[in-house]
């Protein structure tokens, strides 16, 4: 990791050891959803674990005219409801309102962006934020290249300290879009100041893959096509598309989250080890895996993929109605809410060995995790005993955080007889300490410049041309949808799939 | 939390009864068709509590400790004035639901009450019954006797030791035999003080101002400190454990030298001059009544930069005792006022911090080295 390049002797040894220098974080979108359910509720949050620096300002901007009080009384509200009643410090929130401040900006209008530019300088000068500058762009997508574009033509993309900009996913909707968005971000913005944001990758048991394979000398052994027999990734959600139908009809599960959330917890398991914990270190091996991914062809794509869309069912004993049906969503939609695709990793690590990754709405439950199943033992001594089930290592990225193991072990009594058994590791458990936010971890990461959690430009891309033959091929209309019910574990044709590959999904 | 019968034992075949008692613990949930149990476990706790205090006192407090850090607790109960030599011990296990409610979760605890001569043999035994390869932790309540064979020889086992300077009489004398200790055990054993981890806010607050660069071109000039501190009402004049710690934090950190003693106006205030490099630094201490304070210890605490310009950080106790105010005063302006939450000073929080920590606290020991540098 980068450490932040300032030095205050006062600070060491206080054990915050991550506390970035002053600065302003300018919030695009500030009138939005995200910016009071995560982002203001988050920075609170750091502030109250005093892990933000003195003179630490934010900045909201919307189209949405509004004065600073009225957007001070807003973030408070916000804070207020997202967080429960006993996390939230009066007096904290006070002080933390008094360093906000709002400038409303519009992409038509150019001279809102020079006015910003103005608060920002006499922020400097009253705050002590020394023209250290955080652009988070909260907005719809089509306006990430206009706001780039006004940001450098106020000359906001340089200071005279740092400046650094954070985008939310999706960045592109295809590989052709990406790359347009990525030349006009990077006409603007060196690629050390983009910062695309993935929130998955702020979640501790995420960052916990790393740990798991590189700081215990006992799993990377195994961790290779000699002892793994193939590695599944779900991400199960049991909620529908609730109110974000007009978008999601637009995306589906594959750009939604298979593109973005699960790409990257497939790269943290099948990378090789980094040199060293540095950014680029780190995503330079993200990127080679991933460009080490077979290519999907066109012609084989029902051996590495299959789509499904939820029809009416229950989940929880409560009825739930088809995608269809949902709210801003076609009635004959394409659109799958249902993925699994197959990755081979053509790499000495990794060949022959498949990783499956699924994700999808309206499952029984919502549970990520990642399960590295390994090959049997090679001679099977207990021929009496019930079929043993092969060794897994699973890590549960969320609920119930932790990591499993399963085993066979004697089960007892005179006879041999061979049951299979879990060992258990729970977060809960073993450390009585709750786990940051994942938007508090990376917003604090990007204040330092530290982007080992955020996605590269050239990982993008990779992912996008990866999963393009298959968006392409599922442009196709889906004659057989919608073909499996909300409160199942997805389509037949799914089961079918991992059948013929002589495996079946986990029973989670 | 839930405390199971307690079963007097031998201590010979403790382990033997801890076996027993996880296995009584699983019949039982299984047959009243309780929650399942869980032991955890990720660290030895050892605790040496101070004499009189009854294992029924402490218990809460060790709850609370493990709920955060699930440990094997072996609770040491010393009556060293007692003409009969005795040992005993007992087995119990605390037990918290999880965050999900589904299971419990438990901890064992060793409660062993010595007296007269066989207190000298609960060194060895407690080294019989640590958990292997878990850090041991040896949060002694009281304030040892630093140089005692029995606190030396429960700090050989330790991997870091836990100690409250408040309670120093001598706290300038006690500190340095601590720093003593330190300075001879830098590799093994890591000491922490709960009293330096009451000045945590107080740090964080006044590191948090110069963040700030134009703040931060100030200190190679800061030429006045003014610490006021709640007294204990003692009738010797003496600066208190966390005034000193934090003078001596500021001093090490910013390379002042003390090249004397601390001189006293009065029984309430002294000055203590200080040398930097090219100015010479008062650090002015006032102790203050405790009627009427809101809270203990610190008070209130001003950098200054005396001469033009002029300059002041102020950290103080908010008036409803649960914050930490401060502000700068720079050209007749207040200005970057800033609120930090003060959490609970409570004895099993501050210890339960200190349990998140298993290296040495460079900081606390390089003040600690300054107090008995000069």
């Amino acid at each position: 990791m980068q450490p932040s390049e300032f030095e205050n002797p006062l600070r060491e040894g206080l054990r915050l050891e991550r506390t970035p220098e002053p600065c302003t974080m300018v919030i695009f979108g500030a009138s939005g959803d995200l910016t009071k359910r995560k982002l203001v509720p988050a920075l609170y949050s750091l502030a109250q674990q005093s892990l933000l620096p003195g003179g630490f300002s934010i900045v909201g901007s919307a189209r949405t005219p509004m004065s600073s009080e009225d957007f001070r009384a807003r973030m408070t509200e916000a804070v207020h409801h997202f967080l429960d009643p006993g996390q939230v410090d009066s007096r904290v929130l006070e002080n933390c309102a008094a360093g906000m401040f709002y400038t409303p900006t519009d992409v038509k209008d150019p001279d809102s962006f020079k006015r910003l530019s103005e608060l920002l300088s006499d922020l400097d000068e009253q705050r002590g934020t020394s023209g250290n500058r955080l652009f988070y762009f909260s907005t719809p997508p089509t306006l990430y290249a206009p706001l780039t574009q006004l940001l450098g033509s106020v000359g906001l993309n340089r200071s005279s300290g740092w400046t650094r900009v954070i985008i939310e996913k999706p960045f592109g909707h295809d590989l052709e879009s990406m790359q347009a968005l990525n030349k006009q971000v990077l006409e603007v913005f060196r690629e050390e100041q983009v910062y695309r944001i993935d929130h998955y990758l702020g979640k501790e048991t995420v960052q916990n893959i790393l740990v798991l394979r590189f700081a215990n000398g006992i799993f990377e052994p195994l961790w290779n096509r000699r002892y793994v027999d193939h590695v599944q990734i779900t991400a199960a959600e049991s909620l529908g598309v609730e109110n974000r139908g007009g978008y999601y009809d637009q995306a589906g599960v594959l750009r939604d989250m298979i593109q973005n959330h699960l790409l990257q917890i497939f790269t943290l398991v099948a990378m090789e080890p980094p040199v060293s914990l540095e950014a680029d270190a780190v995503r330079d091996e993200k990127t080679k895996v991933m460009q080490a991914v077979r290519p999907i062809e066109s012609q084989h794509m029902d051996q590495f993929a299959v789509r499904g869309q939820y029809e009416a069912g229950a989940i929880n004993g409560q009825p739930v109605k088809g995608y269809r049906e949902e709210k801003n969503v076609s009635p004959d939609s394409n659109t799958e809410t249902y993925a699994a695709i197959k990755l081979l990793v053509d790499n000495w690590r990794w060949a022959d060995v498949p990783f499956y990754l699924r994700s999808a709405k309206c499952l029984p439950k919502r549970v990520t995790e990642v399960a590295v199943q390994f090959r049997r033992a090679p001679h099977l001594l207990f021929k009496d005993s019930e079929p043993l089930q092969p060794n897994s290592l699973t890590l549960r990225i969320q609920p119930d955080e932790g990591i499993t193991l399963r085993f066979g072990a004697k089960l007892p009594g005179q006879a041999i007889q061979v049951r299979t058994v879990n060992m258990d590791f729970r977060y809960g458990t073993s450390f009585g300490k709750k786990s940051p936010d994942a938007y508090e971890r990376l917003l604090l990461d990007a204040m330092l410049g530290d982007s080992t959690l955020f996605a590269r430009g050239d990982m993008v891309e990779t992912s996008w041309r990866l999963l393009m033959p298959v968006l392409e091929a599922w442009q196709k209309p889906a004659d057989h949808f919608p073909n499996y019910e909300a409160g199942s574990w997805g389509p037949r044709e799914s089961d079918e799939f991992m059948h013929r590959e002589g495996r079946r999904w986990r029973r989670l | 939390m839930k405390n199971l019968p307690q079963r007097a034992v031998d201590v010979s075949v403790i382990e033997h009864e801890l076996k027993e008692l996880w296995e009584q613990m699983t019949e039982v949930s299984a047959e009243e068709d309780q929650q399942a149990v869980m032991r955890a476990c990720v660290a030895n706790l050892v605790v040496v509590n101070p004499a009189g205090e009854s294992a029924g006192e402490i218990s809460p407090m060790i709850a609370e400790v493990t709920h955060q850090h699930p440990s094997r607790v072996i609770l040491l109960l010393c009556e060293p004035d007692s003409s009969q030599a005795s040992l005993d011990a007992m087995v119990t296990a605390q037990c918290h639901p999880s965050g999900r409610g589904r299971k419990q979760i438990c901890c064992e605890q060793i409660v062993i009450q010595a007296a007269g001569e066989d207190i000298s043999r609960l060194p060895s035994l407690v080294r019989t019954l640590v958990i292997p390869d878990l850090p041991v932790f040896l949060w002694w309540r009281d304030l040892p006797d630093f140089k005692s064979a029995l606190f030396t020889d429960f700090m050989q086992g330790a991997d870091r030791v836990i100690l409250d300077s408040a309670g120093l009489a001598d706290a300038r004398q006690g500190l340095r035999t601590l720093a003593g200790l330190v300075e001879e055990k830098p590799q093994k054993t890591a000491f922490s003080d709960l009293n330096w981890c009451r000045l945590t806010p107080w740090r964080v607050l006044v590191a948090g101002f110069f963040d700030v660069p134009k703040y931060r071109a100030y200190l190679p000039r800061l030429n006045r400190v003014q610490i006021k501190s709640v007294g204990g009402g003692s009738s010797e004049p003496s600066i208190s454990a966390h005034g000193l710690l934090l003078a001596a934090w500021l001093a090490s950190r910013l390379h002042w030298k003390a090249t004397t003693k601390p001189h006293w106006i009065d029984e309430r205030t002294c000055d203590w001059q200080l040398e930097a490099e090219d100015r010479t630094v008062t650090i002015h201490i006032e102790i203050t009544s405790p009627e009427g304070a809101v809270r203990p210890g610190l008070n209130s605490l001003q950098l200054l930069v005396e001469g033009e310009p002029s300059a002041q950080w102020v950290a103080s106790i908010a008036a409803d005792g649960k914050h930490l105010e401060g502000y700068v005063r720079l050209e007749g302006r207040s200005e970057g006022a800033r609120v930090i939450r003060l959490d609970d000073d409570e004895e099993a929080q501050l210890a339960g911090r200190e349990l998140e920590i298993l290296g040495h606290d460079q900081v606390y020991e390089q003040s600690l080295k300054w107090l008995v540098s000069r």
